[in-house]
């Protein structure tokens, strides 16, 4: 394609949405809409996996050494613990700082302790967190293998219940994501299709003077690439504004989770605005198809 | 030179628009196509523009049989046939130049070449003065004077009309008739449809005669009179 062809493809396309404005505003405000929800839902999903995630890094296991170790001894084995793959943090407990956990915890029943006499039944401990709580089972093994380790704790029910929960909400929020992909695309390549066929006049009449059918495709394309542009646009700007509200209202709100900040989500941003330049003119390509074959 | 040999075609809802029609038109020679509405004039000028396919037979242009075309090659064949409809079919929201330079810039043409030809053809039709107008703000006729300045401005070979004159009043017709004339002088084959039987009579040239389908008479000159559809 020449160069004095492209531009006069591209002039067309403008002078087309000029020219039919009434009807371009309607499709880029109806991909706004359709691509404002698709962004929500998003940003959404994404922020559900990100909780989901910040869950799972609270879940750890504890290991327990065996009484009367020496110090050295507990300190080794701290090291080749942390050293395991799996294991992102650890917090060694003394068992007097376990006692006095412990008798906080009690409160005002911690009275019922007085009776010990003072002798101390806590065990030195560490507490593991983990990269991937799903090989939990793995990383208690290699830790009970340890020297010095007499036993590891895991609370497996609760593991099992946060890694089938955030599963569901994966699933569910990747069958939403699909749907609303698939409902966007349908929304967005019918109203460019309806603005289309209000034209299919003006595309027979190109045919009838010989023009090929890319020569009649491309100002069409390249108009849908517009509306496309401005729909995404708008709802990415929208989607911003609304994010941005939402996540310092938030935030103030609650500090147990974190979410995603506005820098962080700018790539999935800036994928509605692709999202509706691709289906602008993917739904000008289709919307024009059918009226070629004069 | 263009060319039916033994044409036929039928429609999917079973009615026969030709039946076995045969005849050639050679270079520069001016053809009125004439016959009561459904007679197949319409049908002609679809087979000639490939915008229909006969159900057997074969269509020829310059000597080439356009049924052995590929769809892709049915653009490049309009580009040899100027066509003047008698519903005009004009960009509504293009302005007079930019309704004739659009055929020019479906062939590939310069914008210069365009600046150049399109002023050309206007005051060749009568509208020079008529270039930034819409086709809304014209009257009938001169719609069809777009429409002709779109049909020529790339110089075809063969100018098919399909009742140029059906909407225009008499005197207005007459006017898109003079055009033509000059076209044809200019050594343009042209092909023209029509029920207007005083146009006909008036000119005085090849006639061929429709009648259900087939091809009831064809004779240079005479007088003609198409039933009740006559002016």
């Amino acid at each position: 394609m020449g160069t004095h062809l492209i531009s006069l493809h591209i002039k067309t396309a403008f002078r087309g949405v000029i020219k039919n404005s009434l009807m371009a505003l309607a499709s880029i405000m109806s991909c706004a809409c359709c691509l404002f929800l698709y962004g929500l839902f998003m940003l959404l999903t994404l922020n559900v996996f990100f909780i989901g995630q910040q869950v799972q890094n609270q879940c750890e296991i504890q290991a327990y050494f065996v009484a009367d170790l020496s110090q050295e001894a507990i300190d080794a084995a701290c090291e080749k613990i942390a050293a395991i793959d799996n294991i992102t943090e650890t917090v060694f407990e003394s068992k007097e700082q376990a006692l006095q956990n412990y008798k906080a915890q009690l409160g005002e029943d911690a009275s019922a302790l007085d009776g010990l006499d003072g002798e101390n039944f806590m065990r030195n401990s560490l507490k593991i967190r983990m990269k991937d709580i799903s090989a939990v089972a793995q990383t208690v093994q290699l830790v009970a293998e340890i020297e010095g380790v007499e036993e590891v704790k895991n609370r497996q029910d609760i593991v099992d219940k946060i890694l089938s929960i955030n599963k569901g909400i994966r699933l569910i929020s990747f069958i939403v994501m699909v749907l609303l992909t698939f409902v966007s695309l349908l929304i967005i390549v019918n109203t460019i299709k309806l603005s289309v066929q209000s034209r299919a006049n003006e595309i027979h009449i190109m045919k009838y003077v010989g023009a090929t059918n890319w020569f009649v495709r491309w100002p069409f394309i390249i108009e849908g690439l517009i509306v496309g542009a401005f729909g995404g646009l708008l709802a990415t700007l929208a989607v911003t504004g609304g994010y941005g509200y939402l996540i310092s209202y938030t935030t103030e709100a609650m500090d147990i989770v974190k979410f995603y900040s506005v820098a962080e989500v700018t790539l999935p941003l800036i994928t509605i605005l692709l999202f509706g330049i691709i289906m602008g003119g993917f739904g000008s390509f289709l919307a024009v198809r059918r009226h070629l074959d004069v | 030179m263009i060319e039916f040999k033994n044409v036929s075609k039928e429609y999917k809802n079973g009615v026969r628009a030709l039946n076995d029609v045969s005849f050639r038109v050679d270079n520069g020679e001016f053809v009125f196509l004439i016959g009561q509405s459904g007679a197949g004039k319409s049908s002609i000028i679809k087979l000639f523009m490939c915008e229909e396919r006969p159900t057997s037979g074969q269509v020829f242009v310059d000597g080439v049989d356009i049924l052995g075309l590929k769809k892709k090659q049915i653009p490049f064949l309009r580009r040899s046939f100027g066509v003047v409809f008698q519903d005009f079919r004009l960009l509504p929201k293009a302005t007079v130049f930019d309704n004739v330079a659009f055929a020019m810039q479906v062939v590939g043409a310069s914008p210069r070449e365009i600046r150049r030809r399109v002023p050309e053809v206007l005051s060749q039709v009568g509208l020079a003065a008529r270039a930034r107008s819409y086709p809304h703000q014209l009257s009938g006729g001169e719609q069809q004077r777009v429409c002709v300045a779109r049909a020529i401005v790339n110089k075809p070979s063969v100018l098919l009309a399909d009742e140029p004159t059906g909407n225009l009043d008499n005197e207005i017709a007459h006017e898109i008739v003079d055009i033509f004339n000059e076209i044809n002088r200019n050594g343009t084959t042209i092909l023209m449809a029509t029920h207007a039987d005083w146009i006909v009579n008036s000119m005085q040239k090849r006639v061929i005669t429709m009648e259900h389908g087939r091809i009831a008479e064809d004779r240079e000159g005479g007088d003609y009179h198409i039933g009740n559809a006559s002016y």
